[in-house]
């Protein structure tokens, strides 16, 4: 799901940027606000984590692979403003170290994977919380994140006239329901073990 | 979470990447695969020239090893500089 350079055009780069950072410099406040000394070790291991997932790429389909996101699982247990801080400096790792995602494209990959995707997934995941329990509302969160994040993605690409919408988001979307599943379950087996040895280590908002 | 929670954490994604790395398959992601397909996605340029790109460590012949130095070297780097942000938000927090 990391754009590279010259898949944007300049104009959705630009916005996408703008965007970004405007949403970052909000979670820099909000994280500030309510920062505990006992979350920055936290966050630390939580990008370690977050980089080792998706550096592990797996087989899905039709010859294509995918790599989990972990960005619900990040704003489960950070919440999502910190966790849209962490997944930011795991993509300017991957972009700068390892040139994953392009530097024109890192706009949009914060906006994808660090804003829609932890962001998103937390507001889903404390919605679906009252309705069902935590495992339930945990898959629903970790499966949207990664569909929500590549669907956003397949728009950026079609509003750059790099590719029709109806070829890219199909695509893009049927791809990442398919990774999105073993996110989910990966998602809920962490998190169901974290409620049993450390329930505390959640967030509370 | 104390010190010897964090290191011992780190040392388990260390030992997760080590253990997985090898089986990390090639296959291009969908993005690769639809720009390989339609010409017109074929713009891929890349910016920059990292020694880490594409998550191996230049020098290395060994591509499983080369990897899996590529993993530490990430993994060291991201926890350090989330670590550090997070740090001296703390910090400015106190001011």
């Amino acid at each position: 799901m990391h754009i590279p350079d010259g898949f944007l055009s300049v104009k959705v780069s630009a916005a996408t940027w703008v965007i970004s950072l405007c949403g970052i410099a909000l979670c820099l406040k909000k994280v500030t606000a309510r920062l505990k000394d006992k979350m920055i070790p936290l966050m630390g291991v939580m990008s370690a984590f977050v980089f080792a997932a998706q550096m592990l790429n797996f087989p899905i389909f039709a010859g294509t692979s995918g790599h989990l996101l972990a960005s619900a699982l990040a704003s489960i247990l950070l919440g999502p403003y910190a966790a849209a801080i962490v997944m930011t400096c795991v993509l300017v790792v991957q972009c700068f170290l390892f040139q994953d995602g392009g530097i024109t494209a890192l706009g949009a990959n914060i906006l994808n994977m660090a804003l829609v995707a932890a962001i998103g997934g937390y507001g889903v995941y404390s919605i679906a919380k009252k309705m069902t329990g935590i495992i339930v509302a945990t898959a629903m969160a970790a499966w949207l994140s990664v569909v929500l994040a590549s669907s956003v993605c397949a728009l950026e690409l079609a509003a750059s006239g790099t590719v029709a919408l109806t070829i890219v988001l199909p695509a893009m979307a049927l791809a990442h329901a398919l990774t999105g599943g073993i996110e989910a379950a990966v998602t809920c087996l962490i998190i169901n073990f974290i409620l049993k040895v450390r329930k505390d280590l959640l967030y509370k908002p | 979470m104390n010190t010897r929670n964090v290191i011992i954490i780190l040392f388990l994604v260390v030992a997760l990447v080590l253990l997985l790395s090898p089986l990390i398959t090639k296959l291009p992601d969908t993005l690769e695969k639809m720009a390989q397909e339609k010409k017109s996605l074929d713009k891929e340029r890349a910016l920059l020239n990292s020694p880490l790109a594409g998550y191996a460590l230049a020098g290395i012949k060994n591509k499983k090893l080369a990897t899996a130095f590529a993993g530490i070297c990430g993994i060291a780097t991201v926890f350090l500089l989330t670590y550090s942000v997070a740090a001296l938000l703390r910090k400015k927090k106190k001011t």
